[in-house]
Protein backbone atom coordinates (compact mmCIF):
# COMPACT_ATOMS: atom_id res chain seq x y z
CA UNK A 1 0.00 0.00 0.00
CA UNK A 2 1.03 3.81 -0.85
CA UNK A 3 1.84 5.72 2.23
CA UNK A 4 2.08 9.28 2.55
CA UNK A 5 4.32 11.70 4.71
CA UNK A 6 3.94 15.42 5.54
CA UNK A 7 7.34 16.58 6.55
CA UNK A 8 6.46 20.01 6.49
CA UNK A 9 7.73 22.23 9.21
CA UNK A 10 10.18 19.36 10.43
CA UNK A 11 14.20 19.73 10.34
CA UNK A 12 17.15 18.01 9.39
CA UNK A 13 17.02 14.95 9.74
CA UNK A 14 13.54 14.24 11.10
CA UNK A 15 12.51 13.66 7.63
CA UNK A 16 15.10 11.07 6.46
CA UNK A 17 14.47 9.02 10.06
CA UNK A 18 10.60 8.93 9.37
CA UNK A 19 11.22 8.21 5.37
CA UNK A 20 13.85 5.13 6.86
CA UNK A 21 11.31 3.72 9.23
CA UNK A 22 8.36 4.14 6.89
CA UNK A 23 10.62 1.98 4.30
CA UNK A 24 11.03 -0.57 5.99
CA UNK A 25 7.01 -1.14 6.77
CA UNK A 26 6.51 -0.68 2.88
CA UNK A 27 6.38 -3.77 0.42
CA UNK A 28 7.99 -3.95 -2.48
CA UNK A 29 6.29 -2.26 -5.61
CA UNK A 30 5.27 0.22 -2.82
CA UNK A 31 5.33 3.92 -3.19
CA UNK A 32 5.95 6.84 -0.20
CA UNK A 33 5.23 10.27 -1.27
CA UNK A 34 7.38 12.56 1.50
CA UNK A 35 6.36 16.56 1.45
CA UNK A 36 9.03 18.90 2.63
CA UNK A 37 10.40 22.26 2.91
CA UNK A 38 13.67 21.78 4.55
CA UNK A 39 16.39 22.06 1.67
CA UNK A 40 19.03 19.38 3.42
CA UNK A 41 16.50 16.82 3.63
CA UNK A 42 15.76 17.62 -0.04
CA UNK A 43 19.56 16.40 -0.68
CA UNK A 44 19.96 14.20 1.79
CA UNK A 45 16.43 11.91 0.95
CA UNK A 46 17.49 11.40 -2.45
CA UNK A 47 20.90 10.69 -1.85
CA UNK A 48 19.99 7.71 0.65
CA UNK A 49 16.96 6.44 -1.67
CA UNK A 50 19.29 6.39 -4.52
CA UNK A 51 22.19 4.22 -2.43
CA UNK A 52 19.45 1.99 -1.55
CA UNK A 53 18.91 1.24 -5.44
CA UNK A 54 14.96 2.60 -4.71
CA UNK A 55 13.36 4.63 -7.92
CA UNK A 56 13.26 8.32 -6.68
CA UNK A 57 11.89 11.28 -8.41
CA UNK A 58 11.46 14.97 -7.15
CA UNK A 59 9.57 17.96 -7.93
CA UNK A 60 8.82 21.82 -6.55
CA UNK A 61 5.31 21.99 -6.18
CA UNK A 62 5.83 25.31 -4.40
CA UNK A 63 8.67 27.70 -3.23
CA UNK A 64 10.69 26.28 -0.97
CA UNK A 65 8.41 22.78 -0.72
CA UNK A 66 9.02 19.57 -2.59
CA UNK A 67 7.74 16.04 -2.92
CA UNK A 68 9.60 13.02 -3.33
CA UNK A 69 8.40 9.47 -4.43
CA UNK A 70 10.30 7.06 -3.62
CA UNK A 71 9.51 3.39 -4.99
CA UNK A 72 10.49 0.30 -3.20
CA UNK A 73 12.64 -1.56 -5.60
CA UNK A 74 13.85 -4.21 -3.64
CA UNK B 1 0.15 25.79 -8.04
CA UNK B 2 -0.18 26.26 -11.74
CA UNK B 3 2.74 26.12 -13.61
CA UNK B 4 2.65 29.45 -14.99
CA UNK B 5 1.99 31.14 -11.31
CA UNK B 6 4.87 29.70 -10.52
CA UNK B 7 6.95 30.84 -13.21
CA UNK B 8 5.52 34.92 -12.04
CA UNK B 9 6.63 34.21 -9.18
CA UNK B 10 10.09 33.05 -10.05
CA UNK B 11 10.52 36.14 -12.11
CA UNK B 12 9.35 38.77 -9.06
CA UNK B 13 12.19 37.20 -7.11
CA UNK B 14 14.92 37.49 -9.79
CA UNK B 15 14.26 41.14 -9.81
CA UNK B 16 14.20 41.39 -5.92
CA UNK B 17 17.73 39.28 -6.19
CA UNK B 18 18.91 42.23 -8.54
CA UNK B 19 17.86 44.68 -6.41
CA UNK B 20 19.52 43.19 -3.26
CA UNK B 21 22.94 42.43 -5.38
CA UNK B 22 22.94 46.39 -6.71
CA UNK B 23 22.25 47.31 -2.69
CA UNK B 24 25.37 45.16 -1.81
CA UNK B 25 27.56 46.78 -4.29
CA UNK B 26 26.62 50.12 -3.00
CA UNK B 27 27.28 49.20 0.23
CA UNK B 28 30.71 47.78 -0.59
CA UNK B 29 31.50 51.29 -2.48
CA UNK B 30 30.42 53.25 0.29
CA UNK B 31 32.47 51.59 3.55
CA UNK B 32 35.69 51.34 0.67
CA UNK B 33 35.56 55.23 -0.12
CA UNK B 34 34.58 56.58 3.18
CA UNK B 35 34.96 54.13 5.93
CA UNK B 36 37.81 51.49 5.77
CA UNK B 37 38.74 49.33 3.30
CA UNK B 38 38.92 46.55 5.46
CA UNK B 39 35.18 46.44 6.28
CA UNK B 40 34.64 46.81 2.98
CA UNK B 41 36.73 43.32 2.07
CA UNK B 42 35.18 41.70 5.08
CA UNK B 43 31.80 42.59 3.46
CA UNK B 44 32.54 41.34 -0.03
CA UNK B 45 33.89 38.01 1.98
CA UNK B 46 31.31 37.36 4.22
CA UNK B 47 28.72 37.47 1.05
CA UNK B 48 30.87 35.44 -0.82
CA UNK B 49 31.17 32.70 1.94
CA UNK B 50 27.56 33.29 2.58
CA UNK B 51 26.63 32.72 -0.95
CA UNK B 52 29.11 29.27 -1.32
CA UNK B 53 27.82 28.16 1.84
CA UNK B 54 24.20 28.27 0.84
CA UNK B 55 24.82 26.87 -2.99
CA UNK B 56 27.30 23.76 -1.68
CA UNK B 57 24.09 22.84 0.71
CA UNK B 58 27.46 22.08 2.96
CA UNK B 59 25.73 21.45 6.36
CA UNK B 60 28.37 21.00 9.09
CA UNK B 61 26.15 19.38 11.47
CA UNK B 62 24.82 16.48 8.66
CA UNK B 63 28.35 16.18 8.13
CA UNK B 64 29.39 14.67 11.64
CA UNK B 65 25.78 13.37 12.38
CA UNK B 66 24.57 11.51 9.20
CA UNK B 67 27.28 8.51 9.11
CA UNK B 68 26.29 7.39 12.59
CA UNK B 69 23.22 7.90 11.82
CA UNK B 70 22.61 6.71 8.21
CA UNK B 71 25.76 5.84 6.95
CA UNK B 72 25.60 8.78 4.52
CA UNK B 73 29.53 10.21 4.60
CA UNK B 74 29.14 12.65 1.43
CA UNK B 75 29.19 15.77 3.39
CA UNK B 76 31.70 14.20 5.91
CA UNK B 77 34.17 13.40 3.03
CA UNK B 78 33.55 17.55 1.49
CA UNK B 79 34.26 18.71 4.81
CA UNK B 80 37.75 16.27 4.80
CA UNK B 81 38.43 17.57 1.66
CA UNK B 82 37.65 20.88 2.32
CA UNK B 83 40.34 20.77 5.71
CA UNK B 84 42.97 19.08 3.38
CA UNK B 85 42.70 22.52 0.83
CA UNK B 86 42.31 24.85 4.15
CA UNK B 87 45.74 23.06 5.44
CA UNK B 88 47.70 23.96 2.61
CA UNK B 89 46.63 27.41 2.28
CA UNK B 90 46.98 28.52 6.00
CA UNK B 91 50.22 26.49 5.91
CA UNK B 92 51.28 28.78 3.37
CA UNK B 93 50.07 32.03 4.60
CA UNK B 94 52.27 31.03 7.94
CA UNK B 95 54.53 30.12 6.60
CA UNK B 96 55.05 33.72 4.59
CA UNK B 97 54.33 35.16 8.34
CA UNK B 98 56.67 33.59 9.47
CA UNK B 99 59.44 34.53 7.11
CA UNK B 100 58.28 38.05 7.00
CA UNK B 101 58.98 38.21 11.17
CA UNK B 102 55.09 38.94 11.33
CA UNK B 103 53.13 37.19 13.84
CA UNK B 104 51.81 33.84 12.93
CA UNK B 105 48.00 34.51 12.41
CA UNK B 106 45.35 31.84 13.59
CA UNK B 107 43.13 30.85 16.22
CA UNK B 108 45.71 28.44 19.05
CA UNK B 109 44.20 27.25 21.86
CA UNK B 110 46.15 24.83 24.46
CA UNK B 111 44.07 21.30 24.74
CA UNK B 112 42.14 20.84 27.60
CA UNK B 113 38.85 19.46 29.05
CA UNK B 114 37.51 22.52 27.65
CA UNK B 115 36.72 21.64 24.16
CA UNK B 116 34.80 18.40 25.07
CA UNK B 117 32.98 20.25 27.15
CA UNK B 118 32.08 22.69 24.55
CA UNK B 119 31.70 20.99 22.01
CA UNK B 120 28.93 18.77 23.72
CA UNK B 121 26.98 21.98 24.94
CA UNK B 122 27.33 22.82 20.89
CA UNK B 123 26.53 19.10 19.58
CA UNK B 124 23.41 19.63 22.01
CA UNK B 125 22.05 22.94 20.61
CA UNK B 126 23.11 22.12 17.18
CA UNK B 127 21.25 18.14 17.29
CA UNK B 128 17.97 20.28 18.67
CA UNK B 129 17.58 23.46 16.32
CA UNK B 130 18.45 21.24 13.19
CA UNK B 131 21.86 23.23 12.39
CA UNK B 132 25.09 24.93 13.40
CA UNK B 133 25.80 28.48 13.76
CA UNK B 134 26.50 28.87 9.95
CA UNK B 135 23.61 26.48 8.73
CA UNK B 136 21.49 28.51 11.48
CA UNK B 137 22.07 31.78 9.60
CA UNK B 138 21.87 30.54 6.15
CA UNK B 139 18.06 29.40 7.15
CA UNK B 140 17.58 31.62 8.76
CA UNK B 141 18.12 34.06 5.18
CA UNK B 142 16.19 30.73 3.59
CA UNK B 143 12.95 32.02 5.39
CA UNK B 144 12.54 29.28 8.22
CA UNK B 145 10.33 30.58 10.80
CA UNK B 146 11.94 27.67 13.36
CA UNK B 147 15.46 29.70 13.24
CA UNK B 148 13.76 32.76 14.29
CA UNK B 149 13.05 30.62 17.70
CA UNK B 150 16.98 29.57 17.41
CA UNK B 151 19.05 32.80 16.36
CA UNK B 152 17.18 34.49 19.98
CA UNK B 153 18.88 31.49 21.70
CA UNK B 154 22.04 31.94 19.51
CA UNK B 155 22.03 35.50 20.36
CA UNK B 156 21.48 34.78 23.95
CA UNK B 157 23.92 31.70 24.36
CA UNK B 158 26.55 33.67 22.93
CA UNK B 159 25.84 37.04 25.60
CA UNK B 160 25.98 34.26 28.18
CA UNK B 161 29.11 32.74 27.26
CA UNK B 162 31.37 35.93 26.59
CA UNK B 163 29.92 36.69 30.24
CA UNK B 164 31.54 33.17 31.62
CA UNK B 165 34.71 33.51 29.09
CA UNK B 166 36.78 34.34 32.11
CA UNK B 167 36.37 31.28 33.61
CA UNK B 168 36.84 29.37 31.30
CA UNK B 169 40.33 30.89 30.09
CA UNK B 170 40.89 31.11 33.48
CA UNK B 171 41.25 26.87 33.57
CA UNK B 172 43.44 26.87 30.36
CA UNK B 173 45.65 30.39 30.84
CA UNK B 174 48.78 28.06 32.39
CA UNK B 175 48.95 25.69 29.67
CA UNK B 176 50.79 26.50 26.48
CA UNK B 177 48.99 26.27 23.46
CA UNK B 178 50.61 24.02 20.46
CA UNK B 179 51.57 24.67 16.69
CA UNK B 180 52.71 21.59 14.60
CA UNK B 181 54.77 22.93 12.51
CA UNK B 182 57.26 24.78 15.11
CA UNK B 183 57.21 21.62 16.92
CA UNK B 184 57.99 19.07 14.19
CA UNK B 185 58.84 21.90 11.24
CA UNK B 186 56.79 22.67 8.08
CA UNK B 187 57.03 19.88 6.00
CA UNK B 188 56.71 17.46 8.81
CA UNK B 189 53.60 18.78 10.27
CA UNK B 190 51.80 19.50 6.91
CA UNK B 191 52.71 15.88 5.75
CA UNK B 192 51.33 14.57 8.89
CA UNK B 193 48.03 16.18 9.25
CA UNK B 194 47.42 15.78 5.03
CA UNK B 195 47.74 11.94 5.67
CA UNK B 196 45.65 12.04 9.06
CA UNK B 197 43.13 13.37 6.35
CA UNK B 198 43.23 10.91 4.11
CA UNK B 199 43.04 8.26 6.59
CA UNK B 200 39.71 9.84 7.74
CA UNK B 201 38.83 9.83 4.07
CA UNK B 202 39.37 6.91 3.53
CA UNK B 203 37.48 5.61 6.34
CA UNK B 204 34.42 7.54 5.96
CA UNK B 205 33.99 6.22 2.30
CA UNK B 206 35.04 2.64 3.32
CA UNK B 207 32.05 3.02 6.57
CA UNK B 208 29.66 4.34 3.36
CA UNK B 209 30.50 1.10 1.71
CA UNK B 210 29.84 -1.08 4.65
CA UNK B 211 26.61 0.75 5.06
CA UNK B 212 24.99 -0.10 1.73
Amino acid sequence: MDKYLDCTGEPCPLPLIKTEKEMNKLKIGDKLFIELDHTCSMTNIPEWARKKNYEVETEEVDFGEWQITITKTN
Amino acid sequence: MKRQEFRQKSNWQLIFALIIIIFSIYIYLYLNNSVEINLATSWAFGLIVGFILQRSRICFTAALRDPFLFGLTKLSRALILSTIIITIGFAYIQYQQQLGGLPIEGKFVPLGWHIPIGAFIFGLGAAVSGGCASGTLIRLGEGYKLQWIVIVGFIAGSVHGSYDASFWYQLIRSQKSTHLPQLLGWGNALALQIIFLLLLYLLSYWWEKHKF
